[in-house]
């Protein structure tokens, strides 16, 4: 199945791209996209503790199951000026 | 500069983070004066916003207005301003009776003023009374005198630019030799000529080698400073900062820094790098979440916004690899700044300037007015910072009228000239015409809620349509409460946001309760119950902040490792720990984060009661646009319908909603002020007020308030009898 990683601020701006997609097995899970896009950029700052995970939008999880056409961002957390 | 007063004084020595000392000066009969604080002052009132707020509530009245000679400015750190070894600790509040609210605003300001006001010997400077000619005040530890001096006279468009005269002024009074032992707060002719004016806060960088500028921006501080001619207050002392707060345990000082330091340096880049992004990193994550204010708040979205994104900024306009902070020993340094910009348009154009900013405010009140440009943000930034204008206000006042063109209450014949969304010539002559009190500039000074009124007026007169009916529909989209301009957030799907604008006390600006992504993103307030503690808990803990001189965001914005595993991770307690250490090894307490919480409730409570006092503290003034709850017109419904059918839905809980998409709106629009109603009830009881928004007698004996004052105030309102009888 094909799902999309979506990056925002810094991330689009390291990866020079606002969003990828990816081929993964039933059954995968964000945190084997997350593994991916790490390989696949080592220099990305993507540390789970350190954000937020959204699927389609919604607050999710590592755990969460991906499924087909699934759009995921980490997003860094925003508390306001 | 001619003296028209003089004191010789001894700058006295700060001991745990206090002086104990503040100035005042009646600009009226031209009096100095120092006084020291009774003795259990500090401990009730904290700082900065507390001892505005009981300057303030002591020395003016319901009847005080912003021009009213008793009417105090006020500008005071706290005990934890000025420590070089803690990140953040150059924040002061400029406190007052504003001229848009008529009642209490304070505006947290950076930069070096604080910081040498205290080391000069004063906790707070309290600013009385008129002069009958524009004045400097001279605070100079240096040589042991305070000074009031006739401003000095220079060209005309020098005389119109709180930065062109700060710096003429600066290098006047130091013989041309700038350093980081003087700073000033200045204004400018946008704060003579509007409502909204601000106060600069300026000082020396050594890296970039010029004067560099902070605002207090919110409420019209400027404006109320101006209006008591005071043109620039300056400040100069040689001592060195490091170790001057003299903290009872300055081990456990550095300590309490150094861990915040270290959770800065290896957090930030990993989140939103606010160190080399600053805060313009914001406008990308405002604009994916519809929360962007675009068209005054119409639509949170916009498809040319990724031109004002932070990169952009960042690589066009950002100096890069230079610390920016606005004080000693912040590693944060967010306040991000470019040189050797070429002005385009008004009275500069063809000047190179240095530009601090912009604040991803500034960008969001240009998107507020339907414009994408990043250069004309760049120069927007300038000139209010140049005149003295709060980028937000006059964006909003803007966005407002604009608005009112498009939905015909006002045309270009009122105007002069075609004011339409993201025509930057026609926002460019108003921001002049602003500043400067010319043409349909008059009117824009007043702000929103003033100019709805004349808007009205103007309507009915050429219409014949009734006045309540035109004031009610102009209600749904001018964007202010209390008489505040909203500030950069659509709060529309975001029901806990919705209070933390509405309740806001100084009215609608996030610096007491910024909610947005916990609740609408995070979903972590589901219910009422979990909303009214955020807007209880945060509003607490950001007046702490306040009161005490520091910066919210090395707290609020990087988001400790640690925090992921505690009860409530948006509340960051693990950095907080590091702060209530600070605090106790600084003035030498004990005190836990909720003895914090019980200090800030004091003040907040003191604010409150400011705000009856000034009419403007019931229910009624919680009040907050049909916009910012939903959908107001038609075409925003449209904009994010499948949004609004599916939070429609969910409403209904599985009855039919509504076939056609009008009918829906109608009812999202009916739903969504039915929510905001609950919201208000959920909250006003967690606080313990009643009702109508009016704190009981018990909470206010609670935090001994209940001076003659209040009673009398309480009285008015009808609650001392069910004081009586608990006393009884």
């Amino acid at each position: 199945m094909v799902v999309s990683m979506q990056f925002h601020g810094v991330q689009r701006s390291l990866t020079g791209t606002h969003e990828i997609q990816m081929t993964f097995l039933k059954h995968s899970r964000v945190r084997d996209l997350l593994e991916h896009v790490k390989a696949c950029y080592p220099d990305l700052p993507i540390n789970e503790d350190d954000f937020l995970v959204t699927v389609n939008d919604n607050v999710s999880t590592i755990d969460h199951i991906l499924k087909p056409n699934d759009k995921i961002a980490f997003l860094p957390h925003i508390g306001g000026g | 500069m001619k003296i028209i007063e003089s004191l010789s004084y001894n700058p006295g020595k700060i001991k745990g983070g206090y002086t104990d000392q503040i100035l005042k000066v009646d600009l009226g009969s031209s009096d100095i004066s120092l006084i020291k604080l009774a003795p259990g002052f500090k401990e009730k009132y904290v700082g900065g916003r507390g001892y505005a707020l009981k300057l303030i509530w002591d020395g003016t009245s319901g009847d005080t207005r912003y021009d009213s000679p008793e009417n105090i400015l006020v500008m005071a750190s706290g005990p934890l301003g000025n420590e070089p070894r803690f990140p953040g600790s150059g924040k002061f509040i400029v406190g007052t009776i504003s001229p848009l609210t008529d009642t209490f605003v304070d505006s947290n300001i950076g930069g070096h003023f604080a910081p040498l006001l205290k080391i000069c010997g004063f906790d707070a400077l309290a600013i009385s009374g008129i002069s009958n000619r524009d004045v400097v005040l001279i605070v100079d530890a240096d040589r042991g005198v305070i000074q009031i001096a006739e401003a000095p006279a220079a060209d005309k468009q020098t005389d119109q630019g709180a930065l062109s005269y700060g710096d003429v002024l600066l290098k006047e009074f130091s013989k041309g030799v700038l350093d980081e032992n003087i700073a000033a707060v200045t204004n400018g002719i946008g704060a003579a000529n509007t409502r909204f004016g601000i106060i600069n806060s300026l000082f020396y960088d050594r890296r970039r080698k010029r004067l560099r500028c902070k605002q207090a921006g919110r409420g019209g501080t400027g404006t109320v400073m101006r209006h008591k001619g005071l043109r620039a207050v300056i400040v100069r002392s040689s001592l060195s900062r490091s170790g001057i707060n003299n903290p009872v345990d300055s081990k456990a000082v550095k300590q309490a820094g150094a861990n915040l330091k270290k959770v800065i340096s290896q957090a930030d880049p990993q989140q939103l790098r606010l160190s080399s992004w600053g805060t313009p990193i914001l406008v990308e994550y405002m604009n994916k979440y519809h929360i962007l204010p675009v068209q005054n708040y119409q639509y949170g979205q916009h498809p040319d916004a990724k031109a004002v994104f932070a990169d952009v900024f960042l690589k066009r306009y950002f100096t890069k690899k230079t610390p920016d902070g606005c004080y000693k020993g912040c590693n944060l340094a967010c306040a991000k700044g470019a040189e050797n910009v070429t002005l385009k348009h008004g009275p500069h154009a063809g000047r190179k300037v240095g530009i601090d900013g912009p604040e991803y405010e500034t960008a969001g009140a240009v998107t507020c007015m339907g414009i994408f440009d990043p250069h004309f943000i760049m120069e927007y930034n300038w000139y209010c910072d140049e005149y003295g204008l709060d980028t937000i206000s006059m964006g909003v006042t803007a966005s407002f009228l604009m608005e009112c063109v498009q939905r015909g209450y006002l045309s270009r014949e009122d105007i002069g000239y075609e004011l339409v969304w993201g025509n930057m010539e026609s926002v460019d002559r108003l921001v002049h015409e602003t500043a400067l009190a010319k043409g349909f500039g008059k009117i824009c000074a007043q702000g929103v809620h003033r100019v709805k009124a004349w808007v009205a007026e103007q309507y009915v007169a050429k219409t014949g349509k009734a006045l309540d009916e035109v004031v009610s529909e102009l209600d749904k989209f001018a964007m202010e409460t209390k008489g505040l301009e909203f500030s950069m957030y659509i709060t529309k799907e975001s029901l806990a946001q919705q209070g933390g604008y509405g309740f806001a006390l100084k009215g609608p600006q996030h610096d007491e309760a910024w909610l947005i992504f916990i609740d609408q993103v995070n979903k972590e307030l589901p219910t009422f119950e979990a909303k009214a503690k955020a807007l209880k808990w945060f509003p607490l803990i950001r007046t702490w902040f306040n009161a005490v001189g520091l910066c919210k965001l090395p707290w609020i914005d990087v988001r400790h490792p640690e925090a992921a595993k505690t009860e409530n991770p948006a509340q960051n307690q693990p950095t907080l720990a590091y702060f209530v250490q600070y605090l106790n090894a600084t003035v030498g307490c004990n005190k836990s984060l909720q003895d914090v919480l019980d200090d800030s409730e004091r003040l907040y409570l003191l604010q409150k009661l400011i705000n009856l006092r000034h009419g403007k503290g019931t229910r009624l003034s919680d009040k907050i646009p049909l916009r910012a709850m939903g959908p107001a017109f038609f075409n925003e419904y449209q904009d994010r319908s499948d949004y609004y059918d599916e939070w429609l839905a969910d409403q209904v809980g599985g009855k039919e909603v509504p076939k056609t998409a009008e009918a829906r709106h109608l009812l999202v629009t009916k739903l969504r002020e039915d929510a905001y109603k609950k919201l208000c009830d959920a909250v006003y009881k967690h606080k313990g007020y009643t009702p109508d928004a009016i704190p009981l007698p018990e909470i206010l004996e609670k935090f001994d308030l209940l001076d003659e004052q209040a009673v009398d105030l309480l009285r008015e309102f009808g609650l001392l009898e069910k004081k009586r009888r608990l006393s009884n």
